[in-house]
């Protein structure tokens, strides 16, 4: 009999959204990146690509194009005519503005980040000021009669390059006229014209304007006289997306087809003066369109609609060749999609738009390490619960009894209480509730569910009483004024210690402060990392915080000394594994076995790991991943070899691990081929032999 | 009648002979039958007209409450609305429903009375208004651009079975390896091999 009875599970039918358009900043050296649901999300490059924030979308707004402005502010335009400023510290929308020209196809800002142009469904191309609160609009340029769907600035800012169906046309920003029309090529189609549309355009410096477009074609055009210079047939199908690089000797376009490829600026021959692009690199990471690219100074960042976000780093611009110049794919979100009722076997799903509450199967067997047991009681849905309104849920979460499930929008939070009598099953609103004075950002039941911690902006804890009908606001616990620049950052995650007199507040900047609950007095804070926090837990016996970091650092703090613990200590010393610090995705998930207090049970997409404190730390000599070697070998030869991460990586991609009560282990599974069967339909490529 | 119809015919007798007089009452009495039959059938379909509209004002009236019922109710509401005016500033329930009573009464009057079949709904064209028409335009233009006729789209099984098929490791197509794929046809083809092996007694 192994250690754990493993509930693998797999009914879990998360999809990620597609992404629709992307943007990177090299100022913040942050992506932001809008998906089709009309969420974005925020990644933080220097700390390991971590997704920092997530802004919960809108059925009625949808985002087509997104743009970071100098100064770190975020801007969208969607379909449905508005711009809108995201309020990146309250993780909500700060103001939308209506364009007055129906959809907004693009959104660009000028190369010196004051004014914002507006490519808009009636033709016309507008002007909006960026001031300090707020956008104000300008002016107006020639109105066109077809929709503009890109916009491009000329890097001096005096020309605006529009790519509209058909046509691109070129407008003078000072005057507001036409300048230039340049007609694209429309290939006939069995006697019928086919339409030609601009998919992207980008100029250069030097004053010629790169085209992309449905036929797949790449064409290089002059600014001044509106000719065509080059034309590159790089794709059978549609190409959609073009970004170039800040040096411009680089550009990479997407295509339908779920290709990059990448364009240089290279000499002709070697020695001589004269400059041609050529396609250099095709990379195939995506299956379905790639919709948004953009062109940082280090890598290729592409989105396409299966979700993934890939970002391939460039390796001439790269002076170390290691783990920085790895390729990164991020399919599946860096938080709990799952939260677990540990005394129910309940499971609560959260999707954008629902909520699943499943209770897990039953077996009365056992067997041998390994053996795949037979269940005995089925797993089964018990509620399937739908939103209120159009607003996307943020957060979701179930007590450990099972009998509360609460969620929240970007506005209203929301609290069930459930029943279960026999085999009736009932869930009803608890009828007096009161909002929490600012917007729940995290939640958390208490482990006595008399509780519910609400994580909001400034890294503020609101603790909701919680009684049989009603639900009321009792205190916020503040963070300590000394902490530098903590009232800024909203709240990351929430742990509690098991008997629910602790509480544990991490911020995204990696600000970690523990509370007495009980008393409702502040206790101590952990040393400030320069990592974002990805997961934080609360030994049950010894009450001790396990801080699992962006960059693969775990520690283990004391909250009784309030200080690192001796093994903390001898981690942070002795350093770890070089194969720990060079996983893909951060650690999302922590747990302790209570039955074993020297163990710490932690998990990533690609892992699941169970830390022994007791055994010696590995050094980069050893094999980091040697379960499987271990098993073959005599009873003391695996105990010289033995270390402290013993690593499976037999359930993949794991999105969520807990511990039930009675000691079962539960993992939740999303099998990436599940994944791709309910994406939308992808481009036919024909294949030799198929 | 010509003697070549005579001759035609295969009855040897000759025509019975039939005199003016008889042959003008025969066809009078067949009138009159007539006129007879048509007059009872109109009676009929009045009396059934009759008895089907009886029924429906009997049941209009069952529908309804007895009067002094309806008469209280009225009265009662007319009350609660002028108990409900002074709190019109408070907030909570009595402005819910305040509002509600408000709303309901100049409705109920405003709307023209319509009957509608099933399927059919009274909309404002107004209400639909310029910004969702372009919305809809536009996402049209982008479903259209994406997954239109001329593109060359697959599905998602084709496109995983090839890259199996294609892959270093070969496997079998996606769904014989998917249980979860197509369960409605599977469901359908298990249906139909019970029935079949019912049919054949096997």
């Amino acid at each position: 009999m192994g250690e754990f009875t493993v509930h693998c599970v797999r009914f879990f039918n998360y999809v990620p959204s597609g992404v629709r358009c992307i943007s990177y900043s090299e100022e913040t050296e942050r992506l932001a990146v809008a998906r089709n649901d009309g969420s974005v999300e925020v990644y933080n490059f220097p700390a390991n690509y971590y997704q920092e924030k997530i802004i919960p979308g809108d059925e009625k707004r949808s985002t087509e194009s997104i743009c970071w402005v100098p100064g770190g502010r975020l801007f969208s335009g969607g379909l449905n005519g508005d711009i809108i400023e995201y309020d990146l510290e309250r993780l909500c929308v700060k103001y939308s503005v209506n364009g007055f020209g129906g959809p907004i196809w693009n959104i660009v800002p000028s190369p010196c980040g004051t004014q914002l142009a507006v490519a808009c469904e009636d033709g016309s191309v507008k002007l909006f000021a960026i001031t300090p609160e707020r956008i104000v609009f300008g002016k107006s340029l020639d109105r066109q009669k077809e929709r503009i769907l890109c916009l491009a600035w000329h890097p001096s800012g005096s020309h605006i390059v529009a790519g509209s169906i058909n046509t691109i046309k070129v407008f003078n920003v000072s005057s507001g006229h036409l300048l230039q029309v340049m007609r694209m090529d429309r290939r006939a189609l069995v006697g019928q014209k086919r339409e030609c549309i601009v998919w992207g355009v980008a100029v250069l410096s030097c004053g010629e304007i790169a085209s992309v477009d449905s036929s797949g074609k790449l064409q290089f055009w002059d600014l001044e006289t509106g000719t065509l210079i080059r034309s590159y047939t790089a794709s059978s199908s549609d190409i959609l997306s073009i970004a170039v690089s800040p040096e411009e000797d680089s550009l990479v376009i997407g295509t339908a087809q779920g290709a990059i490829l990448q364009f240089q600026y290279l000499e002709r021959q070697a020695g001589k003066e004269e400059k041609q692009w050529v396609s250099t690199k095709p990379f195939q990471h995506h299956t379905r369109d790639v919709l948004s690219v953009a062109h940082s100074n280090t890598c290729l960042i592409s989105g396409g609609l299966d979700g993934n976000i890939v970002i391939r780093p460039l390796l001439e611009r790269i002076q170390t060749k290691t783990y920085e110049a790895a390729l990164r794919k991020i399919t599946f979100p860096h938080r709990n999609l799952v939260s677990c009722a540990q005394a129910s076997r309940l499971l609560l799903f959260q999707f954008p738009d629902h909520l699943e509450l499943w209770r897990l199967g039953h077996t009365d067997q056992s067997g041998k390490d390994g053996d795949i047991l037979p269940v005995t009681q089925e797993h089964e849905l018990l509620l399937q619960l739908k939103r209120k309104g159009s607003e996307n849920i943020r957060c979701s979460c179930i007590s450990r009894c099972g009998t509360l499930v609460s969620y929240a929008t970007a506005s209203r939070l929301f609290l069930h209480r459930l029943r279960y009598d026999n085999n009736n099953f009932s869930i009803s609103k608890v009828p007096k509730f009161t909002q929490p004075p600012t917007a729940a950002l995290h939640l958390k039941f208490s482990p006595d569910s008399k509780q519910l911690y609400v994580g909001t902006e400034g890294g503020r804890v609101h603790i909701m009483d919680l009684s049989e009908d009603t639900c009321q606001h009792n205190h916020t616990l503040q963070p300590p004024s000394g902490t530098w620049a903590a009232s800024s950052y909203p709240v990351h995650l929430l742990a509690t210690s098991s008997d629910g007199s602790l509480l544990a507040v991490a911020s995204s900047n990696s600000q970690i402060d523990i509370y007495n609950v009980k008393s409702l007095s502040y206790l101590c804070s952990v040393p400030q990392y320069n990592s974002p926090p990805t997961a934080i837990s609360i030994h049950p016996s010894n009450k001790n915080l396990v801080i699992a970091y962006a960059d693969h650092q775990v520690v283990e703090f004391s909250i009784s000394e309030k200080q690192y613990t001796d093994w903390g200590r001898k981690v942070i010393k002795h350093g770890l594994h070089h194969d720990w610090l060079e996983r893909d995705t951060p650690i999302m998930g922590i747990t302790f076995n209570p039955s074993k207090s020297k163990t710490i049970l932690l998990h990533d997409n690609y892992m699941f790991c169970i830390i022994d404190k007791s055994l010696p730390l590995p050094d980069d000599k050893t094999v980091l991943v040697n379960q499987k070697t271990l098993k073959n070998l005599s009873v003391s030869a695996r105990m010289s070899h033995a270390h402290a991460f013993k690593i499976t990586r037999k359930y993949q991609p794991l999105l969520f691990m807990d511990l039930l009560d009675n000691g079962e282990l539960v993992l939740v599974e999303r099998t990436l081929s599940d994944i791709q069967a309910q994406l939308p339909p992808p481009m036919k490529r024909k294949q030799f032999g198929t | 009648m010509t003697p070549e119809h005579e001759l035609e015919s295969e009855d040897d007798e000759a025509p019975e002979e039939v005199t003016f007089q008889n042959a003008k009452s025969r066809a009078e009495e067949s009138a009159r039958v007539k006129r007879e039959l048509a007059s009872r059938d109109k009676a009929l379909l009045k009396e059934k007209r009759k008895r089907k509209q009886e029924l429906f004002s009997e049941q209009k009236k069952k529908k309804l409450l007895p009067e002094d019922i309806l008469q209280t109710v009225t009265a009662l509401s007319d009350k609660k609305n002028e108990a409900h005016e002074p709190y019109a500033d408070t907030e909570g329930k009595g402005d819910v429903e305040k509002e509600k009573s408000v709303k309901k009464n100049p409705s109920k009057k405003l709307r023209p009375r319509k009957s509608l079949k099933n399927n059919y709904d009274v909309v404002h064209l107004n209400d639909q208004n310029v910004a969702d028409i372009q919305q809809e335009q536009a996402k049209q233009f982008l479903q259209d651009k994406f997954y239109g006729n001329t593109k060359n789209r697959t599905t998602a099984n084709d496109f995983l079975s090839i890259s199996r098929k294609r892959g270093e490791r070969k496997m079998p197509a996606f769904q014989f390896t998917d249980s979860s794929w197509g369960e409605k046809e599977k469901k359908k083809a298990s249906t139909f091999n019970l029935r079949w092996r019912n049919r054949k007694k096997l």
